[in-house]
């Protein structure tokens, strides 16, 4: 059962030595001036404002979106997988899941739901 | 399928058939709303065929579904239910466009909790009702809305945790998942116990009996008036349905775990429930405690045990439903552009609107069990079942609370018929489809206290049990 | 075992870490620690549909639902501890939680566990049995789950309402 999984494993941990190397880097090779401008958040040449006070919650309208969107995803794995031993039947349903999720989404759509004012 | 499940395809027909006519039509409110009635009434029309449907019960989806004529009076109770919420909320801006989809969605829930056969479905049609109802209690926009909605949304989310956890013991320990397979020998004892006790819990929890009441009021104080409407009739018939269909058809095997607890637990709302309502100045949480004692008046029905015990619940239920209509669809009419309605708010309302004083007497007086309503035969049923099961304990606990609770219902009416010279206020202006709902309500109010015969014998065949005692 | 252990230790340690760290960000990571190595275990009891559930939705949408509401609320903030509430509410709740614990292991102790009479189904739990069943004869509970989705979409929009300007002038009342 986990053996199958081993390759996954290796796969991550290589991803994960790949993704140290490249941030790191730098670090390591590129040539070391501390002080004055590094300390700034944002090395942008711009003096960065006061922090954020309001965060818009059409942020969080957007997530709420993605989350069901996610949910649904999450329905179609197993019938991707088997998907030969259901035939038409199976087709159809699939269908039929899709068309109550999109109708929703078509619903958000033409209500505005979509739109960043 | 052969159109068992008719009432429920036409009201998920009527979610679609409303959220489209939104989408496409120029006057998006009214079309959504004439969408959802027309589903109602479909519905209402189908379950009323499939009631003489020879073929009935029908079992479905691995006994994971049962279409019995429990079930379709269930229906009936929440469609008639939904069909009151719908007119009450008539067009109305504050509510938006969206009302109709969500309420028929709730209604889909209760629909779905009538003919519960196994925990899957039980679960889905808990979270069905839930789910628009957490959405309709803060879609006031105002904040106390937000208020009640949030305080709905944690506590039921919890409460749903309860009950899966509960329902996963019961798996565990049991081996099946259909209600009707439970059996004696195959629940292990300290597992089986616990998980009975968690789901019956989380059941309590949304009907609303007192240790688990705290959400009620606030919820019911905080939500529009349709919104409260629909929540104190719909979702008690809902939870009262699934927690007779969990205890009657499973756990008949396994009495004497619950029937003790649930009588206590009802003496105990029905008492305290109606001292809570004494207090109240607010229209909306006194009939919220008044949702509390009721909902320990039909728990007196479920811990008799027996087919009348059931019966009189039943019956019950419709008129508590009739009731809470009449009494809401007034209440709005009063409260007009508010949200809420206090005592003050009623004071001299006999000389500004004497019908409409009369018509909140009638739904009043049913609530406290006056003879020649509804009410009284309610309770009459439900404290002869109490005496069948010989539990004169619940029978007292019953009387004690009806008593109690004359007197908080009696205090609007008193507000009403004094003070106020007649000529300050205009008289409340009556909308259409309020007026009717109204009138429906009062009407089956006086007619269920004159004549209860053509109800008693739907309940009759709806509640056959006879497993019972 | 030497895989549970490892696990054990990683989800306990992300479990500790939620509750101690003082910046929530730091506690939204710990949780993804914690539910990554539970995906892991669901993998090793094959229940291949629940491991794929967790790393999905929890360690994808829930978290960054978790991350917009640490931002939401900690935007502009210092990171002083507020006080408590309630005094004393950590250390109840601490003795509460293990005696909760202790009170469950009593009882698997004292009550050991029978197998379950009826057996499992061939491919129980993996996706291709969880495949075979939702969308066959399960399919019903699927759809409901869907309905559950188009609420949740139109709770969304009646609680975040967008503002429409352009969109349809005439029917202005509608919006609350």
């Amino acid at each position: 059962m986990i053996t199958q999984y081993g390759a996954l494993l290796i796969y991550v941990l290589v991803a994960f030595l790949v993704a140290y190397l490249v941030a790191s880097s730098s670090q390591h090779m590129g040539p070391k001036a501390p002080g004055g401008l590094k300390r700034v958040t944002y090395e942008s040449g711009i003096v960065p404002e006061a922090p954020v006070k309001y965060f818009s919650v059409r942020f969080y309208r957007v997530a709420m979106f993605f989350m069901i969107f996610d949910v649904a995803v999450m329905s179609l794995y197993p019938w991707a997988t088997s998907l030969r031993s259901l035939h038409q039947a199976g087709m159809l349903r699939v269908l039929a899941f899709l068309a109550i999720v999109g109708l929703a989404f078509f619903y958000v759509w033409n209500r505005g739901g979509f739109q960043w004012d | 399928m052969n159109g068992a499940l008719g009432p429920e395809y036409m009201v998920v027909l009527g979610v679609f058939a409303s959220m489209i006519a939104v989408m496409v039509s120029r006057q998006r409110t009214i079309a959504a709303y004439w969408a959802a009635l027309a589903a109602v009434v479909a519905a209402g029309i189908w379950t009323a065929a499939l009631w003489s449907s020879p073929a009935l019960p029908i079992s479905l989806y691995a006994q994971g579904v049962r279409v019995d004529l429990f079930s379709l009076a269930i229906d009936g109770l929440v469609l008639l239910a939904s069909a009151g919420a719908l007119l009450v909320g008539w067009n109305d801006a504050r509510y938006g466009a969206d009302f109709p989809a969500l309420v028929l969605l709730a209604l889909l829930g209760m629909m779905v909790l009538g003919l519960a056969n196994n925990f899957l479905v039980l679960f889905l049609g808990i979270e069905l009702l839930s789910l628009p109802l957490y959405v309709l209690a803060a879609s006031g926009g105002y904040a106390e809305s937000r208020e009640a909605g949030l305080k709905y949304l944690l506590l039921g989310a919890f409460s749903s945790g309860i009950l899966l956890f509960g329902l996963a013991l019961l798996y565990g320990a049991s081996g099946t998942m259909v209600l009707t397979q439970l059996a004696n020998s195959s629940l292990i004892l300290p597992l089986a116990g616990a998980g009975l006790a968690l789901t019956v819990v989380g059941l309590v929890f949304k009907l609303g009996i007192i240790p688990f009441h705290m959400w009620v009021p606030d919820v019911y104080e905080g939500s529009p008036l349709p919104v409260t409407t629909f929540m104190a009739f719909g979702t008690k018939v809902g939870a009262a349905a699934i927690l007779l269909r969990f205890l009657f058809y499973g756990f008949s095997v396994a009495v004497g775990w619950w029937e003790p607890a649930l009588g206590y637990l009802a003496v105990l709302t029905m008492v305290a429930g109606n001292l809570l309502a004494l207090a109240q100045k607010d229209m909306k949480r006194l009939l919220a405690y008044s949702g509390i004692a009721n909902a320990g008046y039909l728990l007196v029905g479920i811990s008799a045990h027996n087919q009348a015990g059931a019966r009189a619940m039943l019956f019950y239920l419709l008129v508590y439903g009739l009731a809470v209509l009449a009494a809401f669809s007034v209440f709005t009419m009063v409260a007009r552009e508010r949200n809420s309605v206090s005592l003050n708010d009623l004071t001299g309302l006999a000389r500004r609107s004497p019908w409409l004083t009369a018509f909140l007497a009638v739904a009043m007086l049913s609530l406290a069990g006056i003879p020649l309503t509804g009410g009284f035969v309610g309770k009459f049923y439900l404290l002869q079942a109490a005496l069948d099961a010989n539990e004169p304990g619940l029978a007292i606990g019953l009387v004690v609370g009806a008593m109690i609770g004359l007197a908080a219902y009696v205090r609007p009416l008193q507000r009403a018929f004094q003070g106020g010279d007649g000529t300050s206020e205009a008289p409340v202006r009556w909308p259409v489809a309020g007026a009717v709902v109204v009138v429906i309500a009062v009407l089956g109010t006086i007619g269920l206290g004159v004549y209860p015969a053509p109800i008693v014998h739907i309940v009759n065949h709806s509640a056959a049990f006879d497993w019972l005692r | 075992m030497i895989a549970f252990v490892i696990l054990a230790i990683l989800a306990l340690g992300g479990g500790v870490g939620v509750v101690v760290a003082r910046q929530p960000v730091h506690s939204a990571l710990f949780l993804i620690l914690n539910i990554l190595a539970l995906a892991i275990f669901y993998i090793l009891l094959s229940a291949e549909f629940l491991a794929a559930a967790q790393v999905i939705v929890y360690a994808g949408a829930i978290m960054v639902l978790f991350l917009f509401v640490v931002t939401l609320l900690t935007a502009g903030k210092d990171d002083a501890e507020p006080q408590e509430g309630l005094a004393g509410q950590r250390l109840t709740a601490g003795i509460l939680a293990v005696l909760a614990g202790g009170g469950l292991a009593v009882l698997g102790v004292l009550y050991p566990s029978q197998s379950i009479p009826f057996g499992l189904p061939p491919n129980f739990g993996n996706l291709h049995g969880m495949g075979l069943n939702l969308w066959n004869q399960d399919f019903v509970y699927l759809a409901a789950v869907a309905l559950m989705l188009l609420t949740a979409a139109i709770g969304v929009l009646v609680l975040n309402r967008p503002q429409r300007r352009q969109h349809r002038a005439g029917v202005k009342g509608e919006d609350s």
